[in-house]
């Protein structure tokens, strides 16, 4: 799981140790891409489902959404895919001329990711026209699901530091079989998903009103799946593509409406390797 | 981890069920359809069904959420995809087949219990992003609705549609997975909770059913009176009717009106109004008689001299709705039939409209096998009552068995000290436990388990009544292997092995060492079982494994080629299956028993 953050980029209101939501998607019905494998439309990696996909039939190839009206864009992330395994190479570009020319965005060049796991790319968030990923090699044609863009959700507190970091987060038991004398003769990991949780304390009533209620819609709703980093700056790896577990609402914990509400994330997500 | 063998292997489902859709588009010709909504490719959306062709299919793929699949999709052409996996499965529940061997175990059906499965599924929003193919045409509701909503609205009935269910392990192959094939029985739901239920039963089911009878009922209608003699019979019908096969008695067929069988060749007329061609009256032991026009006229099933396997594959191949592909599939009949079944044939008559079950349940028992859905195969395999074809598996306390797994169950109420069998029956349309109606009878008892001394001096006899059986010596091997089996109370084990073991299947023979099988000086001693049942409980981890004592004295010999070896120079493989003269002294080189010549 990673973290790209632009050169230079230090957080919009908030430094890069806060958390970030990216569950704001923009233009995901426009997306195009440079070939299509047969049942892998550029389409496919456009909603939030990870179970459709697009596929590219030659490299190099790029996906790209162009907005129908310009729109603010602060992240790229992509919740699944099998770049790692594929060594593939990518990168992340704007346009503000409505595809004609693409800029890439600082730092985020010729990004290699180690393994399969959601990816999330931090950049300056601006007004553009669209937005694109670029693959410019791999070993061979890479398969991604759900790639987003959008302006990016900043929390205005860092989160507690306690509880399962993301990384420690994979929900394993296993189940060990016995022989009648004793013999370990089998052994079966059963895995359940990544499963966390993210406490934010003291935040303020014009939060609670204003950015987390976009968010609180989002994720008690139909689509509900988002990107999330803990704490992006010192830990890039504390990233996924999750869900809330239970119904997200901030609480009051105390009487002063700069810093009363109170949130806990039950999350689940996708673990780093696919099957 | 990608195999049952590895530890850490991380286990994996996927249901799969594949539907049959129309290969043509709408409006394009052949297809004429025109308006909205335009169809979904499958029947009941169609909108020119005289134009419906279901050559295509698709087939949807699912997943548990937490198994988190890689794309699975695949493409023969258009008209033929599958999915990748749709993440919606709760749970996979499965029931294998138990087989009944040699169709003996009294109250359970002769085809043995039928395989089934229960799968859960959560519904989850869907956008048809794939397998239609005009998205871009429709407008898409404002709120989506449920996968299976949908679903269940657009396939209110399941012919042709089939259920596989996928078990293997994480990194593996689909084509590596262990496969069990279903057919769709039900879809219920979605819930309030968007809970759906599916169902799918073995394909082997459709010949249990009531409707899968042998003769069809006819539809055939005297057209006039008729005295005992006359050989001109004036029939109302289909020429269907009259051509239709009922048996392996070719141009010369039959039917029956009343009590009397009348047999025929051909006939004359024009469709509907029948004359039949080549009649003699008062055939396969009955007596002629007069009839009313109006009688009814039912087509009588008949089997000459023919192998007991070849007619159970006439009557599911052409008496019942089973696929034909899953019946002596690659010819497994064929050879297990004519390496262990030859000296058996059949004769037999079926003047009325009977269950094909019940007839297949007459076959298995007289013909000595057994047929069963195998789920895993994907086919109905042929096992003759026999020794082990290849050197059994071994499984042992250490190695296999898992703790505290090992029970076995003893049936005193299913044993047997004598077999008494009657066949040949004169009257086809007399009640089969008619003792008198029978020419023949043989019994055969086994003096031993009889004696009061050796088993408290009860007698248990098992009566067959066969229509089948024809000769003496045919009634003997089938008293003989019945006795063989029963003459001490069944045993049933069972055990539950890792995963590693999965491979185990019905009808498979395994030689079990452990602690629990003493001799009478407490020594462990290696016993010989046969699996009748065997069910993942947990997919992929472990596996249950129910047995029937397996009781074959003496060796199946089989004449060799020129090259064999000298038996003391033979493999153990070799020996199962090979034969070789015994010593002066009545046993092999090494001590064992001799070969017996059947």
């Amino acid at each position: 799981m990673s973290v790209y953050i632009q050169t230079g980029f230090t957080g919009l209101a908030y430094d890069l140790n806060h958390p970030r939501i990216a569950h704001r998607r923009r233009g995901a019905a426009n997306a195009v891409a440079s070939t299509e494998a047969s049942g892998f439309a550029a389409l496919n990696a456009g909603n939030v489902r990870v179970d459709s996909a697009w596929r590219p039939t030659a490299l190099p190839a790029n996906w790209s959404t162009i907005f129908n009206l310009p729109r603010a864009v602060g992240y790229v992330g992509i919740a699944a895919h099998d770049l790692g395994t594929q060594n593939a190479d990518i990168t992340i570009q704007t346009t503000s001329d409505a595809g004609s020319t693409w800029d890439t965005v600082a730092g985020l060049a010729n990004l290699t990711p180690t393994d399969d796991s959601a990816i999330l790319c931090l950049f300056e968030q601006e007004t553009f026209d669209g937005y694109r990923v670029l693959i410019n090699s791999a070993d061979s044609e890479p398969t991604i699901a759900s790639i987003a863009g959008g302006p990016i959700m900043e929390w205005p507190q860092k989160s507690v530091w306690t509880g399962t970091p993301i990384t420690e987060g994979d929900r394993i038991t296993f189940a060990d079989n016995m022989s009648d004398t004793g013999l370990l003769v089998g052994r079966t990991v059963v895995s359940d998903g990544l499963e966390f949780q993210v406490q934010i304390d003291n935040l303020s009533e014009a939060f609670r009103t204003g950015d987390f209620a976009t968010f609180k819609a989002y994720a008690n709703g139909e689509d509900a799946l988002f990107f999330i980093a803990t704490r992006p700056g010192d830990y890039p790896n504390e990233v996924a593509y999750a869900w809330s577990s239970s119904l997200v609402r901030m609480s009051r914990d105390r009487p002063n409406k700069q810093i009363s509400g109170s949130v806990t994330l039950d999350l689940m997500g996708y673990r780093q390797d696919l099957g | 981890m990608a195999d049952e063998s590895a530890y850490g292997r991380e286990t994996v489902q996927i249901v799969e069920i594949e539907q049959p859709r129309c290969v043509n588009r709408f409006g394009v010709a052949p297809c004429t359809a025109t308006g909205t909504p335009k169809c979904y490719n499958v029947y009941w959306t169609c909108l020119d069904t005289p134009n419906y062709n279901g050559t295509g299919s698709i087939k949807w793929r699912f997943s548990r959420p937490q198994d988190q699949l890689r794309w699975v999709y695949e493409e023969t052409d258009a008209n033929n995809i599958a999915t990748n996996c749709i993440p919606m499965v709760r749970s996979v529940s499965a029931t294998s087949s138990r087989i009944n061997i040699g169709a003996n175990r009294k109250g359970e059906s002769p085809l043995g219990t039928r395989a089934s499965v229960r799968i859960q599924m959560q519904d989850i929003p869907w956008d048809d992003h794939v397998g239609d193919f005009y998205l871009a045409d429709r407008t898409a509701p404002a709120k989506r609705p449920g996968f299976w909503a949908l679903w269940t609205v657009r396939n209110p009935f399941y012919p042709n549609i089939k259920i596989r269910v996928y078990e293997g392990y994480k990194g593996q192959a689909l084509s590596a997975m262990q496969v069990r094939l279903y057919d769709l029985e039900n879809v219920s739901g979605p819930d309030a909770n968007g809970r759906v239920t599916i169902t799918g039963r073995d394909p082997l089911d459709k010949a249990r059913r009531r409707k899968a009878k042998f003769p069809a009922v006819s539809q055939i209608d005297l057209a006039a009176d008729i005295d005992a003699s006359t050989q001109v019979i004036p029939v109302t019908c289909l020429e269907a009717q009259l051509t239709a096969a009922y048996g392996n008695t070719g141009a010369t067929k039959f039917i029956a009106i009343d009590d009397e069988i009348i047999e025929y060749t051909g006939y004359s007329g024009t469709e509907p109004d029948l004359t039949l061609t080549g009649v003699r009256r008062a055939r396969l032991g009955t007596a002629p008689a007069e009839h009313s026009e109006n009688d009814a006229v039912q087509r009588v099933g008949r089997y000459v001299n023919i192998r007991p396997y070849e007619v159970a594959e006439d009557l599911l191949k052409n008496h019942t709705e089973v696929d034909n592909s899953y019946v002596n599939t690659g010819g497994q009949w064929d050879d297990e039939g004519q390496s262990y079944l030859s000296t058996i044939k059949v004769s037999a008559t079926i003047p009325e409209s009977e269950a094909v079950e019940d007839l297949l349940g007459e076959l298995c028992r007289d013909g000595l096998f057994s047929i069963w859905w195998d789920e895993r195969l994907q086919r109905i395999p042929l096992l003759a009552v026999r020794p082990p074809g290849q050197t059994p598996v071994v499984w042992t306390d250490a190695e296999n068995v898992l703790q505290k797994t090992y029970s076995k169950t003893v049936k005193p109420d299913d044993r047997l000290t004598r077999v008494s069998i009657f066949f040949k029956p004169r009257d086809p349309f007399a009640a089969q436990d008619d003792v008198k109606n029978y020419e023949n009878r043989r019994v055969r008892i086994d003096g031993e388990v009889e004696l009061a001394e050796a088993a408290g001096g009860e007698i248990v006899e098992n009566v067959i009544y066969s229509r089948w059986l024809q000769t003496f010596g045919n009634a003997l091997l089938v008293g003989a292997s019945q006795l063989l089996r029963y003459r001490l109370p069944p045993e049933y084990a069972t055990v539950t092995v890792d995963a590693k073991d999965r491979d185990a299947s019905i009808g498979d023979v395994i030689d079990l060492e452990t602690r629990h099988q003493l001799d009478t000086e407490g020594n462990r001693v290696s016993k010989r079982w046969q699996v009748i049942d065997a069910t993942e409980t947990k997919a992929g981890e472990k596996l249950q494994v129910e047995m029937q004592s397996y009781l074959y004295v003496g060796k199946f010999a089989i004449i060799m080629e020129n090259t064999a070896p000298i038996y003391s120079l033979a493999t153990a493989e070799e020996r199962l299956n090979g034969c070789w003269i015994a010593e002066n002294t009545g046993l092999m080189p090494d001590g064992t028993e001799p070969y017996l010549l059947q």
